[in-house]
This record gives C-alpha cells, structure tokens and sequence, in this order.
C-alpha cells in the first residue's frame, strides 16, 4: 500500500531549509516548494515551482502510480530539474509571487540573459 | 595716397568670422557628459522622494526593493565619480607639472634665506647686547650727573647763591634727561641698505615643555579636546579584537545600529 504523501510532508525540507541555509541539500533529491535562481550572474531572479503529481485512486486513496516531480520555471515547464536544483534559493510562498509582480512591473527584470545595472534606473516603492 | 590692396587682403575674410568667440577657450569638461549624468541623478533624487515620502518600510518587499535603490545610488556615485577623475586628471598631470618645474627654484629660495636669516639674528642679538651694556652705563654716568647736580643745588640754596642754584637746576635737569634717554628700549632689528627690503627684527617664541606628563593631564583633564583624545583610544580599543575591554576603566559601551 503506497499512500500520497500530505502537502505537509512534500513541504518539510522547504520549511526547514526558509530558516535554515545551511541544511543539507542532496543533489538528486529535489524537494517540493517556491524557490528563486538567476539564469546568468546577477541577471534578475526567476520564481521557480516544485511540485509533486499524484495519481490517487479514488476508491482506495493510495497512489495509482508513482509520485512525479514537476518543476516550472517562470510558469514554463522545465524538465532538467536536477540541472538546476542546487541553484535554487527556497523562498516563501508569498515571496514567490511577489517575484511575479515584480517581473511584471521592474523594467530591468524583464530580460533573464542580462546582468542588472541599478545604477541605469532607479527602483522605486 | 592709401597703399595698395593686395589680392590676399581682399579675399582673406576676418578672423572672427570663420570660429565663434571664445573658440580657443574650451570648457574643463565634457557639458554632455555631465549633462547625462545629471538626467540619471535628477531621476534618482525623484525615486528616493518617493522612497522617504513612505517615512517607515513595512515589508520584505519594500526592505528588498529600497536595499537595491541603495546598491543603484552607490553604482551611480561611483559612475560619476569615475567620470570626475577622468575629467579632472589633465588638470591635474597638468598642476603637477607647473608644481615640478616651479617648487624647486621656490625651494632653493627659501632655504637660502632660511640659512641667512640666522646669520642676522645673531648679529643683531650681539649688537643689541653692547648697547644694552653701553646704555646701562650711560643711565649710570647720567643718574650719578643728576645727584651731583642735586647736592650742588642744596649747597647753593644753602648759600643763597642763585647763579649756582639755577646751573645746578639746570645741570640736573640735563642728566635726568640723558638718563631717561639711556633707558629707552634697545632697538632689535635690521633696516634696509637700500630703502626696498623689509626690515628684519627678532622675536622671542615660548612652548611648554612637559615634564611630568601625568601631572599636565590632570590640569587639562576636563579639557574638552582632552576628553575627546580619551574617547578615540577607548573606541578603538572597543572595537580592536584582541583587546580586553573590560580592562579599560572608567567608560561605558553604547551601540549604534546602522544600514551598511
């Protein structure tokens, strides 16, 4: 019997490691949460999404298959996600979409590839 | 009759003409360059009123947004600064220069009459120091003058003999006078030969030469710049790793908190 781990559980590490920096992260082991990470050296940050798809039988309540990590980078499906795990920063939830209107509404967030300037415009409130 | 006008003069139009005034007398700077940068900052002074018109911040958000405000103004402040130096080094290379070619012939100036002047302040304290002696005995010969006069003037009039009474009077009248002169301050100083130099005197300075160090702190000890001394010491010993603060006596520690 395999029962679909809580949204506590998939969320465990991602707590642990919002006010810890120093936890260990397993290279090969993506954990579930809201992160940030930058495409090139000081380029802007971009909210990342982990999360876990669950086939639930609806008569047993147990897994129908096996859990799937799924990762979204900016709101686009990445399928490397080990590539860039160990480049990821945990954020909360909030935080993440925050970054979202942030993107939307800071001009120099608009393009991933190139390093920001603050000293070109100023940020504003 | 006029000369003549050469073809040249007739076709070779005016100077001023050909170049604005003021041609040859180029701005130290780049106006466009600065101008740029004055756009840039005018922009960011607009961002950083609306900034402090929020007068506290309250989220991450804003904490995060206002720290990278800062990291712009400081990358502006150091893109001008830069831009400053670079304007700014012809002058100075060129200050140099004029520095170079100029200090050493000011130098050799001043160091030759600094090796002179020592040579005249001696001579004057010699000169001054005889006729400091000269004038001594001249107000003692003079004063001695006055007291004969004195008794030859009691005798006459002892005497009732009036043509001695009045010589005597007058006899004294002179030696006191020669004595007051002989008493007059000794010149110190050294004219001109020619009527153009400045005249050269010498002048005493006094310093104090501490003795017993403990003994002139406690004097000075309310000293305002006395205590500011003791709070620089004690601050940097505050803040040094290897000392022992506790070891200092008689202060307190304060903390300041500041965005860095």
């Amino acid at each position: 019997m395999r029962y679909a781990r809580s949204i506590e559980e998939l969320h465990q590490w991602h707590q642990e490691a919002l006010s810890n920096p120093d936890i260990e992260r397993h290279e090969i082991e993506p954990q579930c949460g809201w992160y940030k990470m930058r495409r090139v050296k000081l380029g802007p940050w971009v909210p990342v999404l982990i999360t876990v798809e669950q086939d639930i039988d609806p008569d047993t309540g147990q897994l129908a298959d096996d859990e799937r990590m799924r990762c979204e980078v900016d709101g686009i499906n990445e399928d490397k996600i080990e590539e860039i795990w160990s480049h990821l920063k945990p954020i909360s939830e909030a935080a993440f979409h925050q970054l979202f209107e942030n993107r939307r509404s800071i001009p120099a967030m608009k393009d991933d590839y190139t390093p920001i300037n603050l000293a070109l415009t100023p940020i504003t409130p | 009759m006029n000369a003549p006008i050469t073809p040249d003069e007739k076709i070779k139009p005016k100077q001023a003409e050909l170049a604005g005034l003021g041609h040859n007398n180029p701005p130290p700077f780049s106006q466009e360059k600065l101008a740029g940068f004055v756009e840039r900052v005018t922009e960011f002074m607009k961002a950083n009123k609306a900034w402090l018109d929020l007068k506290q911040i309250e989220t991450d958000d804003h904490a995060e947004k206002a720290t990278d405000m800062i990291a712009g103004l400081r990358g502006l402040y150091k893109e001008v600064d830069t831009a400053r130096k670079a304007e700014k080094k012809p002058h100075d290379d060129a200050g140099k220069a004029v520095q170079a070619a100029y200090t050493p012939q000011l130098d050799k100036l001043k160091t030759a009459a600094d090796k002179l002047k020592p040579l005249i302040a001696s001579y004057i304290d010699k000169k001054a120091k005889a006729e400091e002696e000269k004038k001594r005995k001249e107000e003692a010969e003079a004063r001695e003058k006055a007291r004969l006069a004195e008794e030859a003037a009691k005798k006459a009039e002892e005497e009732n003999d009036v043509g001695a009474l009045v010589e005597a009077e007058a006899a004294k009248k002179a030696a006191e006078k020669e004595a007051k002169k002989a008493s007059a301050p000794v010149k110190k100083s050294v004219g001109s030969a020619t009527g153009a130099g400045r005249t050269i005197s010498t002048r005493k300075s006094r310093h104090a030469v501490v003795e017993n160090p403990l003994q002139v702190f406690m004097y000075y000890r309310d000293h305002p710049d006395v205590i500011d001394v003791l709070t620089r010491l004690a601050t940097a010993d505050v803040r040094a790793k290897d000392v022992d603060e506790t070891k200092i006596p008689g202060i307190s520690i304060a903390e300041k908190v500041s965005a860095a």
